[in-house]
């Protein structure tokens, strides 16, 4: 991994067309801005990785909890059932 | 009731699930992700089961991965104040950016993934990353919305 020194205001070129700027550094947080083509997506790290565990946990709902929802739906909430 | 429009053409496909047993649907209804879902590099292509006549939840299936399927809602029956922000990029790559009329409510869809846990009243609406489906087209994809205030995790049923 490329490591690089940056101070408050400077920034860092990726390509042609991203540039990755340090913002504003305040104790242990650092502020970035990112100015990318806006077909590039651009995300925190950690959220990509919750939505695939996410949709791990989801795709293996066995077929009978779908029923003991209905149920607890027409009885609590008919509104929504 | 979540649901897409019934379309016909001369072709159907067979397919085996492990939920519903042997499918046998008209290929016209097949949705096909654009890019993968997250986590299913494997299946490109599903379909919409809805639970029940009545119910306000559906399956959706995957027709390549037997073992696949996501329960989904509609995300304004349980959250009547949730506002996506999708992204445009997404939206052209579904064919449903640009003009105006193809923007309108009418040309996609929108469906929020479910978890149900082992205790089903912690059920929960993954409403960062909903389903797009353009409903003409029957081209989806699930995005990753730019608002912050949403989680992978929100609760359907409030405690009672």
């Amino acid at each position: 991994m490329l490591v690089l020194t940056r101070k408050v205001n400077e920034s860092i070129n990726i390509g042609n067309d991203i540039e990755i700027f340090v913002v504003e550094i305040k104790d242990d947080h650092v502020k970035i801005g990112i100015k990318a083509p806006k077909d590039v997506p651009v995300h925190r790290a950690e959220v990509y990785k919750s939505i695939i565990e996410e949709n791990s946990l989801a795709a293996s709902t066995p077929e009978a909890a779908l029923q003991d929802i209905s149920e607890i739906l027409t009885k609590k909430n008919p509104r929504k059932a | 009731m979540v649901k897409l429009a019934e379309r016909t053409s001369t072709k159907k496909i067979q397919f085996t699930t492990t939920r519903f047993g042997e499918v046998e649907i008209d290929e016209a209804n097949v949705i096909r992700f654009v890019e993968e879902i997250p986590g299913f590099p494997e299946t490109e292509r599903f379909i919409l089961i809805p639970h029940k006549e009545d119910s306000p939840f559906a399956w959706l299936q995957s027709v390549d991965a037997p073992d696949v399927a996501f329960v989904v809602t509609d995300p304004w029956l349980f959250f009547e104040d949730y506002k996506p922000t999708v992204n445009e990029v997404d939206l052209e790559k579904l064919e449903v950016a640009g003009k105006e009329e193809d923007s309108s409510n009418e040309a996609w869809t929108m469906l929020a993934i479910l978890t149900i846990p082992n205790d089903p009243k912690k059920m929960t609406a993954n409403l960062k990353a909903p389903v797009i489906i353009n409903t003409r087209n029957n081209m989806a994809k699930q995005v990753i919305l730019s608002n912050e205030e949403y989680t992978t995790k929100h609760f359907l049923l409030k405690k009672s």
